[in-house]
């Protein structure tokens, strides 16, 4: 490189900075220009990351203003599940006598009641420890007592109530007696408990 | 004298050797970048980061609000069978001084329905304790019911009793016919109804 200066020497201004000089071999202005460049850098970057923080700011309070529109909302939906966790939490506690299951004895006589066909008839009913028990008797003048039972059990076992809270009826015994001129059949029937 | 010492430091500079001289300004650089991660940038993310997590949170919070809004009905029907059930059962359960007035009611409806109520008796005996709670200690207490009746005036009776919410179970029910009467049933029945002791109810 050719460097151009006519003034002599001692009547040079002295250079007060880095331009001209040469750095281990780097010219000062390079060293100058990384070092702008350096700072340039970190001043953009933390311009971006202003940036950031502001449009990230600017979505927080769109979503806080609709969050705050919503208050009547959450107002309603919380004290709704404040509620349900409080009675359900009480229902928890007392599982012990609700989950006992409850028949219902009125449709149960009922749906017995009806189910009993022509020529037969109940003498007792005994329900106890989770079991009940049926004694009756069928009479029939075409000895068809025994298949009269039998229909009786098949009502029985389609009714809801008997579906639903019994694990089914069984013929516990049927024994057939001849009584004049009609036979009768006395029967027990057993149904569990569910 | 500022100038003067810049002039120097910038003399000291020339005068190093290179590999010193760079590493000099690697170490000057590697400083200053990490004055500036530590100082401004690591604040700065901290920050947006922190927005971005309130923001992410806000986002679920109003879209769970949104799907509860629309499943709101549904909850409300919810909590109406809770309630109803809870009030079913706060109707099934007696104070402990409210035995007699069952035992009122049983007659009650017995005489309404045409049940001939032959013995009532609360057997103390058999109270058991079921659950024991914040509320108190709710027990069952079995109440023998000897009755004549018809057998649909029994259904009947039986029905209202259950609609009343007056008895908890029965645990066991004998009804047979009488001899005496064939429209008429003599009936055994042991009732349990349920009782709360200790604190009160409400």
């Amino acid at each position: 490189m050719i460097r151009l200066n006519f003034i002599p020497e001692q009547q040079r201004p002295q250079r007060s900075g880095i331009v001209g000089e040469y750095f281990g071999g780097v010219p000062g202005e390079v060293l100058a220009a990384a070092l702008l460049a350096l700072v340039g850098a970190f001043i953009l970057m933390h311009a971006a990351l202003a940036g950031i923080a502001v449009y990230k700011l600017a979505s927080h309070k769109i979503l806080e203003v609709r969050w705050n529109s919503m208050a009547e909302d959450k107002k309603v939906c919380d004290g709704i599940a404040d509620e349900l966790k409080a009675i359900q939490a009480r229902l928890n506690s007392l599982r012990p006598i609700i989950s006992v299951p409850q028949l219902h004895w009125a449709r149960l006589l009922n749906e017995l009641s009806d189910s009993v066909p022509k020529g037969v008839w109940l003498r007792e009913i005994l329900f106890e420890r989770g079991a009940m028990a049926i004694y009756g008797s069928s009479v029939s003048k075409m000895q068809t007592e025994m298949v009269e039972t039998g229909n009786f059990v098949a009502a029985l076992k389609e009714k809801p109530t008997i579906k639903e809270g019994f694990t089914g009826v069984d013929i516990d015994s049927i024994q057939r007696r001849e009584n004049a001129a009609v036979s009768i059949a006395d029967f027990t029937l057993k149904a569990k408990r569910k | 004298m500022k100038k003067m010492d810049l002039q120097q430091f910038l003399g000291k500079l020339k005068a190093l050797p290179p590999a010193q001289l760079f590493a000099i300004l690697g170490i000057g650089a590697a400083a200053l970048i990490a004055l500036d991660v530590f100082f401004i940038a690591r604040p700065q993310v901290r920050s947006i980061v922190l927005l971005n997590d309130k923001a992410r949170q806000l986002k679920a919070d109003i879209k769970t609000l949104s799907d509860n809004k629309q499943r709101l009905p549904q909850f409300r029907s919810n909590l109406d069978t809770v309630r109803r059930q809870m009030k079913d059962f706060d109707a099934m359960v007696h104070k402990e001084d409210e035995v007699p007035a069952v035992l009122r009611i049983i007659s009650t409806f017995a005489n309404e329905y045409g049940v001939k109520i032959d013995q009532l008796v609360p057997q103390k005996s058999d109270g058991v304790v079921l659950v024991k709670n914040a509320e108190g200690q709710y027990s069952s207490l079995s109440i023998l019911v000897l009755a004549r009746a018809g057998y649909h005036d029994l259904g009947r009776f039986l029905n209202r009793l259950q609609q009343e919410h007056v008895f908890w179970q029965l645990e066991a029910v004998d009804i047979a016919a009488d001899a005496r009467e064939v429209s008429r049933h003599v009936i055994k029945m042991q009732m349990k109804i349920l009782v709360l002791g200790g604190t009160a109810q409400k």
